[in-house]
């Protein structure tokens, strides 16, 4: 079945099973950063933004994602610039083995263009649905917290 | 991925969705959210008819009634203003709990109630608020209570496309006991309230994931209607949960447990609600 | 190894113990594709497994016939069609201390979800189809699916195969068995006022990283073997590949790219031996990823123990005895079976140095259930759970704060144990004195951040909820002395700028990253002047891998000394180009410079004149290390949890750890290590729950039914570092990455007791048991 895909602004021509799940399509087409992880929609490891919210890949199917707009995290560092969220991670140390960051990122990015000085409360509940094992998730807070903080957002007490 | 999948369907009404799934019954299947289909291991799936573009994705009202479109979203529906004006918080509350913030923005309010998950959150909550289902099938478009719906012989497959919440002045609280909480229920706990002053003029007591799918208890239902909202009474409650619990064991819980748990949490939802309105 | 440069006092740090970025972080934060799966390999085949649904049975018949009409497939491998060759998947030193129990494919089955055939097809599509179509006829056994059953008279025999090597007593399924003893048991307990005897289980925990397995094989133009794959331990496994197909270590090449967790989930070959089998038989590339519930059912999972511990002491809290028999389940294979054992004793025991006898024993049995394997803390917090909460048991009998018992009987700076000595891992172990603990401002720091002289004996109730709190001191290893080696070589380049070639493994931990800071002391450059590039056995020198929490110790201290080497010839070099006597020059800031005069040469400079007009040479420098102790890193940790009486609900209010574990190289990377490790024993403390059916298949083999914490499942976390410095470690450090995950379990479910007077003697804790113990106390 022929589809086009908009990913990140480029309109991708595709040939696809018609009962291919759209994670399996966006690594075909190189966007590796889309992973594969739990198989069963627990884990947000393969979170990608249609049309601004955050779905899981692994159970949306190529076809319903059609005509919406796919955010990957390849469409956030610009020439080289790190995005905002991506800096944080790196500066509390968020990313271990890094591989539950994509889909985190992308949550991230969502919610703080929903909501732009979230409570930590608010962070956790957002971001829930997005599993790591390594870190204990707490640098993963912290950098969020970090970057509202310096955004001018959650005043300091 | 659904390997035998052979054609993809985006129907732009009902009807012509319906007529779609008639031609080959066995091997087709509605997609509405995605999540319970994506993760289906059937190999006799063969014919996917998405449910998008069918125009069930509105909530408005009409009259003094709420209708939600069946595809509408769940994270969607607890935050739109015409159900928070009409039901507060409940549903953007109780809602929060289901799943996590990506599946509330794939799952639909119907395709949430169709599969006739036990443990649906979602579904107890509806109950509770006493909203009926707009069914489509071979009969044409009927109103039918989602108990109705759950008691539906497995081989009809009558498609929901719209959820209409009627009545409103009721008060409501929604109890989850889960282990994690990315978790399905181990019992949820869903109560509306109609309340002049003080008495509990009626009262709908509803309790899922047992783990079988939630049910109203009338027993307890007949048992408060007509008392005070007091510790006395939520006591009561909680003693008739316990008498006539119906549930079963599973991984997740013994029987027993489930009875204890939905005891205390009709318990609890009732003095929820007595704090909130009184 | 110790010298001047070891010493803390001589001078701030300028590249170690930084919090600099990780040197793969922009990799990892762009979402770049560095893991194995994300290789696009042109013309691999796809490979997929057929399983055993059996707990226990022998292949009478098995037919591929029909498999191989199935447009697509290519080949399919049977037991029939390898060579019968015994080993043991577990990556460990050589020659392992675990038995060779396991066949790449065997007649016999041992555990559902054992694989039965290889099917390698064009497509993924294809070997799913042409793996179904494979007809086995199988004759089913009676199974073992209950660990204390496994030794019985009438048990059916899991290990019956002539060709297995290193089983303890394969007629009674004990795959090993340890006893030792110090001094006498008997005598001991006759001079103690209270004894106590009680028995705790721990059962299993999935890994749960979230990268799946995966391994591709193919030749490379030269035809050498290539194997790039998800693991802990590159050389262990080209050597483990060498044995089982009969090809020299020399023509195999493992390389490790990023790997998204392991938590020793990937220390030993899974997937290898598998896409080998098919490159060898079709000269093709291979390629085979795990789904999720092959990751849970077929690797490994977390050895289930049990422990029977008695305490003796006197009336003051004296500890005198420790008797600890215990029963390892290590599941079909015995990968990791002695080792484990053994750390439950060897890294527990030496906490109470203090007694006059103790006494360790037990057996490993196997199982038709998933095979046990390495797993953070490997034995220690199965080990600890009993101890610590039999030692818990004992102050509350003898009406004494359990903190102060802990406190004063553990071992000290300056002290020793004999078990040091007796118990290693898999043989005697090597004495050693403590040089650095500072457990006592461990367990300061964190019963204040608990509250705990506040809180302690009094009763927090608020309506239906009470609080209670618990603690748990902890100590773990640095590397195995005298076994782990690694090894590192740095060569310089002419912009100044290092390569350092590691073989130790980088699994998420920052390995990578710490080294590089090492290097960058010694040599006196910025960091990220010092490339890194690790874990390809054909590129970089060789290390054990990263498990026994050996990397930043083993692997850190050979990057020192290489460093010191290369630091040294440098100055050598300089020297002559300068004109200046050796010992008057230093180097300082990426330059050589002299302390008399004021002659200095850049390393840009002098390494360029190296390599094209001067004493034209490389210079280079391969240094290994052997630990000749393995320091202890120390633990206290404190847990303050609210159980709602009337459902048996534990909500985890607040968890402490404080840690001693030297000097911190990066400490934002060892803060994760610490709360990573804490979260994760929570998880098994509170959340992970695995469960068999009655016919030996693990139901919970995904993250639907298996709950790891979320973000929302744990109440405030508070971890962090006391200062210290272990004077035989790289810069004063030790290891970090193990510990945190040996006290959740114990800590809370010792504030269980504190809150609700019910001891949980089985971990994981769930509400509903609470709930029926806490009903049957009130009755």
């Amino acid at each position: 079945m022929k589809l086009e895909l908009n990913v990140n602004g480029k309109v991708h021509s595709v040939d696809i099973n018609p009962g291919e799940m759209l994670l399996d399509v966006l690594r075909r087409l190189g966007y590796k950063s889309v992973r594969r992880s739990c198989d069963n929609a627990s884990c947000g490891n393969c979170t990608v933004l249609v049309d601004g919210k955050p779905i899981l890949s692994c159970t949306t199917f190529a076809a319903r994602a059609a005509g919406h707009k796919i955010e990957t995290v390849e469409s956030l560092a610009e020439e080289g610039n790190l995005h905002p969220i991506q800096e944080s991670l790196l500066e509390t140390g968020g990313a271990q083995c890094g591989f539950c960051i994509p889909g985190f990122t992308l949550t991230t990015k969502a919610l703080l263009e929903e909501n732009p000085e979230p409570t930590e409360e608010e962070i956790r509940e957002a971001l829930n649905g997005n599993l790591c094992r390594c870190t204990g998730y707490e640098s993963q807070i912290r950098a969020i917290l970090n970057l509202v903080k310096k955004r001018g957002g959650l005043s300091d007490d | 991925m659904l390997a035998n999948v052979k054609e993809y369907f985006k129907p732009t009404t009902v009807q012509e969705a319906f007529e779609l799934f008639n031609e080959d019954r066995a091997h087709s299947v509605f997609l509405a959210g995605g999540t319970t289909v994506a993760l289906m291991k059937s190999s006799s799936i063969e014919r996917i008819i998405d449910l998008e573009n069918v125009g069930l994705n509105t909530i408005s009202e009409k009259d003094d009634n709420l209708v939600v479109g069946a595809m509408v979203k769940i994270e969607d529906f607890r935050k739109n203003e015409l159900v928070r004006k009409h039901y507060g918080d409940f549903f953007f509350n109780a809602f929060s709990k289901v799943a996590s913030w990506q599946l509330r923005n794939m799952a639909t309010i119907g395709g949430s109630i169709a599969p006739k998950l036990g443990w649906s959150d979602v579904t107890a909550c509806l109950i509770a608020s006493d909203a009926r289902l707009i069914v489509y099938d071979e009969q044409g478009f009927r109103n039918i209570s989602i108990d109705e719906f759950n008691h539906t012989p497995k081989a009809e497959k009558p498609l929901i496309t719209n959820v209409v919440f009627t009545g409103n002045g009721y008060s409501y609280s929604f109890k989850k006991f889960s282990k994690s909480t990315f978790d399905i229920a181990i019992i949820n706990v869903a109560i509306g309230l109609k309340l002049q002053r003080d008495i509990i003029e009626d009262a709908r007591i509803v309790v899922g994931s047992r783990p079988h799918f939630p049910v109203r208890f009338s027993v307890v239902e007949k048992g408060i209607r007509g008392l005070k909202l007091d510790n006395t009474t939520a006591s009561i409650a909680r003693n008739l949960t316990y008498e006539n619990f119906e549930g079963g064991s599973n991984l997740l819980a013994s029987a027993e447990y489930r009875q204890h748990l939905a005891s205390i949490f009709v318990e609890r939802a009732l003095l929820d609600i007595r704090e909130m309105v009184l | 190894m110790t010298d001047t440069l070891n010493t803390k006092e001589l001078k701030r740090f300028a590249a170690v113990n930084r919090s600099v970025k990780k040197v793969d972080g922009v990799a990892l934060v762009t979402g770049q594709p560095v893991y194995t799966d994300d290789f696009d390999v042109p013309g691999a085949l796809h490979v997929k497994l057929v399983r055993s649904p059996h707990a226990h049975a022998i292949i009478k018949e098995i037919d591929v016939s029909r498999a191989l009409k199935i447009p697509g497939v290519v080949t399919i491998l049977t037991y029939k069609d390898l060579p019968r060759i015994p080993f043991t998947r577990a990556g460990q030193g050589y020659p392992e201390p675990s038995p060779y129990d396991t066949f790449v494919l065997d007649r016999k089955v041992r555990y559902v979800g054992d694989p039965v055939a290889i099917v390698a097809a064009e497509t993924e599509k294809a070997a799913r189809l042409g793996a179904k179509a494979v007809k086995v006829e199988y004759e089913v056994l009676d199974a073992v699916l209950d660990f204390e059953q496994a030794t019985n008279e009438d048990a059916p025999i899991i290990h019956d195969e002539p060709e297995a090597i290193g089983i303890h007593d394969a007629s009674k399924n004990i795959a090993a068995h340890f006893e030792m003893e110090i001094g006498n048991i008997d005598e001991a307990l006759e001079s103690c006022d209270k004894v106590i005897t009680r028995t705790y289980h721990t059962k299993t925990q999935l890994h749960a990283m979230m990268e799946p397995h995966a391994s591709i094989s193919y030749f490379d133009p030269n035809g050498r073997l290539t194997v790039i794959t998800s693991t802990q331990v590159p050389f262990h496994a080209r050597r483990i590949l060498s044995r089982i197909f009969n090809i020299p270590i020399g023509d195999i090449r493992v390389i490790k790219p990023r790997i998204g967790g392991g938590f020793g989930g990937k220390q030993a070959v899974h997937l290898e031996p598998y896409v080998v089998a098919v490159t060898l038989k079709t000269k093709r590339p291979a390629r085979l990823v795990f789904d999720r519930s092959e990751v849970s059912m077929s690797t490994n999972i977390r050895h289930e123990m049990k422990y029977t511990v008695t305490v003796g002491a006197t009336s003051d809290g004296k500890i005198k005895v420790i008797d600890m028999k215990g029963l390892s389940n290590t599941g079909a294979y015995g990968e990791h079976a002695l080792t484990t054992f053994m750390v439950s004793g060897s890294k527990t025991l030496p906490i109470y140095n203090k007694v006059e006898a103790v006494r360790f024993s037990g057996d490993v049995v196997y199982t038709n259930l998933p095979s046990a394997g390495a797993y953070r803390g490997y034995g220690a917090p199965q080990g600890l759970f009993a101890l610590d909460c039999t030692i818990d048991e004992l102050a509350h009998e003898l009406g004494l704060d359990p903190l102060v018992v802990k406190e004063k009987n553990s071992i000290r700076e300056g002290e020793s144990s004999p078990i040091f000595r007796i118990m290693g891992e898999g043989r005697e172990g090597v004495d050693q004195i403590v040089r650095s603990c500072k457990l006592q401002e461990c367990i300061d720091k964190g019963k204040e951040a608990i509250g705990w002289s506040e809180k302690r004996g009094k009763v927090a109730r608020r309506g239906n909820k009470v609080r209670g709190i618990g603690c748990a001191i902890a100590m773990q290893g640095s590397g195995i002395a005298k076994i782990d080696m690694g090894a590192a070589t740095i060569k310089m380049n002419e912009d100044g700028s290092f390569n350092l070639l590691l073989g130790a493994t980088d699994l998420g931990t920052g390995s990578d990253t710490i080294m590089a800071q090492i290097a960058a002391e010694v040599l006196e450059v910025d960091y990220d002047k010092i490339k890194v590039y690790s874990s390809d056995t054909d590129m970089t020198p060789f290390d054990t891998g990263a498990y026994a929490s050996s990397t930043t110790y083993v692997s850190g201290n050979a990057v020192r000394k290489a460093a010191e080497m290369v630091k040294e010839r440098i100055l050598e070099k300089a020297a002559v180009y300068l004109e200046e006597p050796v010992e008057n020059l230093r180097v300082k800031n990426a330059k050589v410079v002299s302390l008399n005069t004021d002659r200095e040469v850049t390393y840009e400079e002098l390494c360029t004149k190296l390599f094209y007009t001067f004493e034209q040479e490389q210079i280079a420098a391969t240094a290994s290390y052997v630990g000749e102790e393995s320091p202890p890193p120390f633990l206290a940790s404190f847990a303050e949890v609210e159980v709602d009486l009337e459902t048996g609900k534990i909500e985890l209010v607040k968890f402490v750890s404080y840690a001693d574990c030297g000097t911190p190289l990066n400490p934002v990377q060892a803060l994760g290590q610490l709360e990573g490790a804490t979260v994760q024993g929570i998880g098994w403390a509170l959340f992970e729950d695995v469960i068999y059916g009655k016919d030996g298949r693990m139901l919970t083999n995904d993250f639907f039914t298996y709950k790891i914490p979320t973000r929302m499942d744990y109440g405030k976390l508070e971890c962090g570092f006391v200062d210290s410095y272990e004077p035989t470690g790289p810069f004063g450090a030790k290891s970090i990455a193990e510990i945190g995950i040996d006290t959740p379990i114990p800590a809370i479910a010792n504030a269980i007791y504190d809150a609700t007077g019910v001891r949980l003697r089985k971990a994981p804790f769930n509400s509903e048991e609470l709930f029926f113990e806490i009903l049957k106390k009130e009755v």
